[in-house]
């Protein structure tokens, strides 16, 4: 949090209209892009990221923090340890006592859990795209069927960056930020997001929508809530077609389009873990046209925080033999032959693929949280503008395209070992990525006679790729959405899988 | 998210206060309006007085907060 504009221009480079959202009501958490030049005393702010989240005080305390003091920024975080809910009593403060030196806290109960909104302006949409909704910006109604419905849905939403969504009439209602549903107390949470937002909207939901997934703590809610009333269905929905399908629900597309869903994790329909999908929908159903070649994904979950596994996994898969010496630390062996005898599950996960890339190159070897390392390859490609990017091809499967990046692991290899700055390998790769979406939009297009398309998934919320992007669709005349109401990563699954529950099942 | 919602000053302390929400008694602060005095009517927001507002916009808002959480309760 900053005093104000002027210093917030002093750390970060802000656009006009980042600065008309720091300004704002809503007064959100803002991803600004760090001044170069800034006299920053300290590298741990943020260290691999290029922006900043910088805020402006929004509430009178905060007011009066600045003006009593010769404060100019407090580096803050939330009340909580990490993925589980803001604590809201005394006696939750014991579990988190060891982060901080002070706690600040009030004598007003919490009885709504909010987190600060995080946003950042979209190069894609030149508008701003929210990385979490949270407070200033929930609730707010959103008109997402053409007719009233008298039936209400409630949906359950992804296994991280939860959201739920109910339905009321031609309206759908999406929650704030609830947080990953890998922990008791963010089920808890959820649970208690329900209940208050049923009330709140004099609703009981009939329809119960909820992820692919057998296992997740959401699908298992789902099962719950209809082992406990008969008159309850349930529609499940699979990820990545919710994501498409939130940014149909925000602009009530419901003609033939083409949709690219990016991210690093969501359950397939066959099993596979998926991530690097492009959809054609035909006006009722969607297709799966292409995807990122399968590959072995070591560990499963583990992998997005142990990356180093995924490298290891595409180098097999190109067929690379030298393997650089900072992977080999790990237990190599053992994982090549996990993935030798077939005991992976396959992925196509561009999200976990910019983590192998990250792992090949050295730049990273573990996450401690998702997409670490892919936000840190993201910020060294920033601004580096080379020719060409790496080489792919695409096969044709059956009814389906493959996207083959092998060539594009033996280049960047060949670089690494070269001793090519990472920076230029990365920028290198985004450039592939950008190319790969536009010439598959180009094929599809043409085949299936639309120029109308979706981008959706975590990935896009990659400022270099937006930024190719931007560059490469406008001469296309290409008719693009992105998300905007909700975010693009898994929190707007839930308004995804309301609309489709409420349209189509 | 936090509302701005309308109070009337009972009495004042220093920079603390206690004032009236519709009938519910809250201790306040006044540091952002220390120009505020016994029975005025302010926006009260996180505990803190950030502006005076006339008598009538103070009931407008008190009547439609009791319209709201009369219909959540029905």
């Amino acid at each position: 949090m900053v005093k104000n504009i002027e210093t917030a221009k002093k750390y970060c480079l802000i656009t006009l209209l980042e600065k008309n959202l720091l300004r704002s009501h809503q007064a959100p958490i803002v991803l600004c892009k760090k001044n170069k030049s800034a006299k920053f005393t300290t590298k741990h702010l943020a260290n691999s990221n290029h922006s900043l989240g910088i805020m402006l005080p929004n509430a009178p305390l905060h007011h009066l923090l600045f003006t009593n003091n010769k404060l100019n920024a407090l580096v803050m975080t939330s009340g909580n340890k990490s993925n589980e809910p803001i604590c809201i009593d005394d006696s939750t403060y014991k579990k988190i006592g060891n982060i901080a030196d002070f706690f600040l806290t009030n004598n007003r109960p919490i009885h709504n859990r909010l987190d600060d909104s995080i946003v950042f302006h979209n190069p894609l949409s030149n508008k701003k795209t929210f990385v979490r909704k949270s407070r200033g910006y929930t609730p707010e109604p959103i008109k997402i069927f053409n007719k009233q419905s008298g039936s209400s849905i409630l949906a359950l939403g992804a296994e991280l960056k939860n959201s739920i969504c109910i339905t009321r009439g031609n309206k759908a209602y999406v929650s704030q930020y609830l947080g990953d549903m890998d922990n008791l107390e963010a089920i808890n949470f959820q649970k208690e997001a329900i209940n208050k937002f049923s009330k709140f909207l004099t609703v009981s939901p009939s329809i119960i929508a909820c992820d692919l997934h057998p296992n997740y703590a959401t699908t298992q809610l789902a099962n719950e809530i209809v082992s406990q009333n008969s008159k309850i269905t349930k529609v499940s929905i699979q990820h990545h077609h919710a994501h498409i399908a939130s940014v149909m629900a925000e602009n009530k597309l419901r003609k033939p389009l083409i949709g690219f869903a990016f991210d690093g994790t969501g359950y397939g329909q066959d099993g596979a873990i998926w991530g690097g999908e492009c959809f054609y929908f035909d006006g009722k159903k969607f297709l799966r046209k292409a995807h990122f070649d399968y590959f072995d994904l070591p560990s499963g979950d583990d992998a997005s925080k142990n990356i180093w596994k995924v490298g290891l996994s595409l180098l097999h898969k190109a067929g690379v033999k030298d393997i650089p010496k900072h992977l080999k630390v790990f237990p190599y062996k053992t994982i090549l032959e996990m993935i030798e005898k077939g005991q992976c599950q396959k992925s196509s996960s561009v999200g976990r693929i910019f983590d192998a890339v990250a792992a090949i190159t050295g730049l990273q070897l573990t996450s401690s949280y998702e997409a670490h390392a892919a936000m840190a390859l993201e910020a060294i490609a920033l601004d580096i503008k080379p020719q060409k990017g790496y080489n792919f091809i695409f096969k044709k499967n059956d009814d389906k395209i493959l996207i083959n990046i092998d060539q594009s692991i033996r280049e960047i290899v060949k670089d690494f070992f070269n001793k090519t700055p990472t920076s230029i390998i990365s920028a290198k790769f985004h450039l592939m990525i950008a190319q790969i979406v536009v010439d598959m939009f180009k094929k599809l297009s043409i085949e299936l006679k639309t120029k109308t398309v979706i981008f959706s998934g975590g990935v896009f919320q990659n400022k270099v790729l937006l930024e190719l992007l931007k560059t490469k669709l406008e001469p296309l005349g290409a008719n693009y959405y992105t998300n905007e109401f909700v975010p693009t990563n898994d929190g707007g699954i839930s308004l995804g899988q309301a609309w489709l529950a409420g349209n189509f099942k | 998210m936090c509302l701005a919602i309308p109070a009337k000053i009972l009495n004042i302390t220093g920079l603390s206060a206690d004032a009236n929400f519709g009938g519910a008694k809250r201790k306040i602060r006044l540091d952002l309006l220390p120009s505020a005095k016994v029975n005025d009517y302010v926006l009260i927001h996180a505990g803190f007085a950030i502006s005076k507002i006339s008598q009538e916009e103070a009931q407008t808002t008190e009547n439609i907060l009791k319209e709201m959480i009369d219909n959540e309760t029905n």
